[in-house]
């Protein structure tokens, strides 16, 4: 059986997911002919390595109890560049200014000839050409299906399952905590800052909750589905995006009178990348509440295509970045 | 398309039927019709076929309302035919729903396109359908 060897860079929320998950679908990932060792985890100030693998459980242990993997002062990029192994699992946060230590993360995978699997965004929203060029280049791998709406299958669904049709639009729910806020705001006909409160009590919403409520995180997803999907070459200074934080109870329920409901909608049609809250028909696919995300795919032969899931979480995030996994390394 | 009726006590069966075509051939189908030996009840022309619904958001009122919607109206391929205003506060922002219909499909997103426009210049947000199609 072949072994893949792995690092986990990144070791937050996404990071301890992917770890747990490797350990719970040990058996499933052997069943498709081959195990994964994880060599290296690193995280914002500490890092660990282990050629003959790491013990994950251990690891995840000492995370919980200490804050950080180890006491050894190592970097990310230090254990990409200096231990032998094919895959680096890039989790660390997304940076839509610069890309951040994630894009250094990832020309250092590229410049060793290692395959990257990510959720990470912001490199992606940023620099996707130069990424996917400079990966080819080196002939390694690159996939980032986690990137986009966590575990909504979209990229894999458009490249594998829907292969050979021309995709004509993607219109999507890609950002579950606007969803969260804008629907509870219609159910309580309460304004935007008491929902976004509530959604900050649950978890739902960050303490700076603007990454997602000036709809950054929705354009950023929607530049990824743009690349990879309509081989468009766009960032994230191409959309034209505008937020939730006007939309009024009050707005909604006139909405609602006239057969709409107000959603954040990432649209990628006739070539332009919009961001934007709109008026949905309140029969259309598009018009859930909650916390899902939901893709709306239009394609010339397989019609029109939904589909949900959960846009993030831990777990969630992890099984995206599993399914990558193993479509890469799963023997065929 | 066409919507069938019963007989009249003169054996005729009346029909309504709808044709969208430009003004000047609504002439030469009469005639044709006529010759035909069908006669003409009635004509009524619906010029604004397409119907779009938009919400604005922002001091609506306060930036001149009649001037927004008389751009539209201006435009002679589109008006506004309903408006639902909400104002829960003076100094918090109004919301409104305005119904907008139009001569064609192009024509509504031109009319929606204007309408973002100058709502942009009074820092009005404008919420727009998706597309269906």
């Amino acid at each position: 059986m072949k072994t893949i060897r792995a690092s986990i860079i990144g070791f937050g929320s996404v990071g301890r997911g992917v770890a747990r998950t490797l350990i719970q679908k040990e058996d499933e990932i052997k069943k498709a002919g081959f195990e994964v060792k994880v060599v290296g985890i690193a995280d914002s100030s500490s890092g660990i390595v282990d050629p003959d693998g790491l013990d994950l459980e251990e690891i995840l242990k000492h995370k919980d109890s200490t804050g950080r993997v180890s006491e050894e002062r190592l970097s990310g990029i230090e254990i990409i560049e200096n231990i032998e192994h094919e895959l680096v699992i890039e989790t660390t946060p997304s940076d839509i200014q610069t890309g951040g230590v994630g894009l250094e993360n990832m020309r250092m995978a590229f410049s060793k000839g290692r395959d990257v699997i990510t959720s990470n965004k912001g490199p992606l929203a940023l620099r996707f050409s130069e990424l996917i060029n400079y990966a080819k280049a080196n002939g390694s791998k690159f996939l980032y299906e986690a990137t986009v709406g966590g575990a909504m299958p979209i990229l894999n669904l458009v490249r594998e399952t829907l292969a050979g049709n021309e995709i004509k639009s993607i219109q999507g729910i890609l950002n579950g905590t606007c969803n969260y806020i804008i629907s509870r705001m219609m159910e309580e006909k309460a304004p935007y800052e008491q929902m976004l409160a509530e959604a900050q009590e649950l978890g739902i919403a960050e303490t700076d909750p603007t990454y997602d409520v000036e709809g950054i995180d929705t354009a950023s997803k929607l530049v990824i589905i743009a690349n990879s999907v309509f081989g468009m070459d766009v960032n994230y200074h191409d959309v034209d995006v505008t937020g939730i934080t006007k939309i009024t109870p009050e707005a909604l329920m006139l909405a609602h009178d006239e057969g709409y409901a107000v959603r954040l909608i990432g649209e990628v049609k006739d070539g332009t990348l919009k961001a934007s809250p709109r008026l949905v028909p309140l029969d259309h696919p598009l018009a859930v509440g909650g916390t899902l995300n939901v893709a709306y795919i239009q394609t010339d032969l397989a019609g029109d295509i939904t589909v949900s899931g959960l846009g993030a979480g831990s777990i969630e995030t992890a099984s995206a970045i599993l399914s990558d996994i193993m479509s890469l390394y799963r023997e065929r | 398309m066409h919507h069938h009726e019963k007989h009249t006590p003169r054996g005729t069966i009346p029909v309504q039927l709808v044709f969208e075509a430009e003004p000047s051939n609504v002439d030469s189908i009469i005639k044709r019709l006529e010759e035909n030996g069908i006669g003409i009840i009635r004509v009524d022309e619906e010029r604004m076929i397409e119907h779009g619904a938009v919400l604005l958001i922002g001091h609506i009122v306060h930036t001149d309302i009649q001037d927004t919607i008389e751009s539209i109206d201006k435009t002679g391929y589109a008006e506004v035919v309903d408006i639902s205003l909400s104002m829960p506060h003076i100094e918090s922002s109004s919301s409104a729903s305005l119904k907008i219909d139009a001569v064609g499909r192009q024509e509504l997103y031109n009319a929606i396109e204007l309408l973002k426009n100058i709502a942009n210049k009074k820092d009005l947000l404008v919420i727009e359908p998706i597309q269906l199609t």
